[in-house]
């Protein structure tokens, strides 16, 4: 079988601006973040959740870090996926600059309580995210193909879209004083479908593809990963109206699914790294291994939660603390490890092969930053989430103050890499 | 050294970018031959759908090229038979930690 007409990845690549903007601009916002935590520890040790500056914290994370960051890897890996050209490289650079306007006003409405920033930056926030959800389905449409990647990438999206207007609602709802009698019900409903609806989604969506690939395991994404597929959106839909109309029942039986497709998902993922032929992991994927360790303890945390035997605001805020910036945030910064070095290589030495020796994507990352941010990003998260749970802010600020270092290292890992 | 050893020499200095091992010892390169001047190899990939695919193959043609003259070698990719991590050089067994 001689290879299908496989188009040449140069050919379907973005140039390497538009997903490079996003990444490093993601990096500054999760800097920022942990920054944030630092200056916020006191909110946090209160479980003061609902406070507007918790609110702009997480905000910075959720949307400066992690859905940059998506948007940024979308436009480098679709092409990859669909092997097929971004519809409208412009529109994506375009995007940028109106995604990055709407998080930093948004982030300062909720910091500084200035509730017509709060709305306006809503406009800009959907603009970017129906141009960012136009743009990739315009790609799927002429890719003329789907996989269960794509499906996994396109219900993402539709969940961003569900949660983005739900934001607008609630951002709108602020603005206005309209007192919409129960904003916690649709303040639920946003978080669930933005966490698990569009992160998990699109995070899972994407790691079945590049983990097994990095690994060398050619385990076939096959039933197990269409099953996580379809208990997931049961979770998030059934959760979602549980929470939207406080049905406690539903509730537990979507949270109950939620872990069901966590489990398969984790069945998927623990196939693919018995079948490895590459044993030794770098230090990328030494980060995202390790944020799962993060999401497994958030688990435990929503158990709790499901089951009542965690019923506290100090419960809540660790499990959400553990799930994003333990999970979501720390793969992420694992795979930037991969994706950013692939991007300059491809950039600056794809052309030179067979001419003269070129770097490999392992040598381009700093092994001295990359340790010093494996090891901080996760004594960090871990000892501030504990921070979190007992309610000690001294303790916060010191694992804060760590975070902040890794961070610090992983952005100039990150830059350095770019700069070569 | 006769011309296929030159070029499997050439071929060991291409080397895949995300495993950093050369794919000659990773057990990519299914056949090198010579006819006629011209130099046809047949070469697999670790993944279908490897996005580093045409980077790999234009580094082994260049790498050909060198020892049998510009436009004269010609890469062809096949998944028949998949790529067998066996295939791989204990040098390279050893570097991804599979020994």
């Amino acid at each position: 079988m001689t290879a299908p007409n496989m188009q040449p990845s140069s050919a379907t690549a973005p140039a390497i601006g538009l997903p490079l903007k996003y990444f490093l601009t993601g990096a500054f916002f999760y800097l920022f973040a942990n920054f944030l935590v630092l200056i916020e520890a006191d909110l946090l040790a209160q479980a003061l959740f609902p406070a507007l500056q918790v609110k702009a914290l997480t905000h910075s994370l959720t949307l400066g870090f992690i859905t940059m960051l998506i948007m940024g890897a979308s436009y480098q890996l679709v092409p990859v996926i669909l092997e097929t050209k971004i519809w409208s490289e412009r529109l994506g650079n375009i995007q940028y600059y109106i995604f990055t306007i709407g998080v930093v006003a948004l982030i300062c409405g909720f910091y500084f309580g200035l509730p017509a920033e709060l709305a306006a930056s809503t406009l800009f926030l959907c603009t970017a995210v129906a141009i960012f959800v136009t743009n990739i389905l315009m790609t799927a449409k002429k890719a003329g193909t789907s996989n269960l990647t794509a499906r996994y990438l396109k219900t993402g999206l539709f969940y961003l879209v569900t949660a983005v207007t739900l934001g607008t609602i609630l951002a709108i709802n602020i603005f206005t004083g309209y007192d919409i009698s129960d904003t916690q019900r649709l303040l639920k409903a946003h978080v669930i479908t933005a966490m698990l609806g569009f992160i998990l989604m699109t995070l899972i969506g994407v790691s079945l593809k590049l983990i097994p690939m990095f690994a060398l395991s050619h385990v076939k994404i096959g039933r197990t990963a269409e099953i996580t597929y379809y208990l997931l959106n049961g979770a998030v839909v059934v959760l979602f109206f549980g929470l939207l109309m406080s049905i406690p029942v539903l509730v537990a039986l979507g949270g109950a699914t939620a872990f069901a497709a966590l489990f398969t998902y984790f069945y998927q993922m623990y196939l693919s790294h018995a079948k490895r032929k590459r044993r030794n992991m770098d230090i990328g994927i030494r980060h995202s291994v390790s944020g799962v360790i993060h999401l497994i303890i958030g688990m435990v945390l929503g158990a709790g939660i499901l089951f009542g035997w965690a019923a506290k605001p100090a419960h809540y805020t660790a499990f959400a603390y553990f799930s994003l910036f333990g999970f979501v945030a720390i793969f992420i910064v694992g795979q930037m490890h991969k994706i950013v070095p692939f991007l300059v290589w491809f950039a600056k030495y794809a052309d030179k092969v067979g001419l003269e020796p070129v770097p490999n994507m392992v040598e381009m990352v700093d092994k001295r930053l990359g340790e010093i941010s494996f090891w901080l990003l996760n004594a960090g998260t871990l000892l501030t989430g504990i921070g979190i749970l007992i309610g000690n802010v001294e303790l916060i600020r010191m694992s804060a103050a760590l975070l902040l270092i890794g961070s610090v290292a992983f952005g100039a890992n990150m830059l350095m890499i770019v700069r070569r | 050294m006769d011309e296929k050893e030159a070029i499997l020499e050439n071929l060991k200095g291409v080397e895949d970018p995300e495993l950093g091992v050369n794919i000659v010892d990773l057990g990519m390169i299914y056949e090198v031959e010579i006819e006629g001047g011209e130099a046809r190899i047949v070469m697999t990939l670790t993944t279908m759908g490897c996005p580093m695919h045409d980077a790999i193959v234009r580094g082994a043609t260049k790498a050909a090229e060198r020892v049998v003259g510009e436009g004269k070698a010609h890469v062809t990719l096949t998944f028949d038979p998949p790529w067998d991590p066996e295939r791989m050089s204990n040098a390279a067994k050893n570097k991804l930690g599979t020994i």
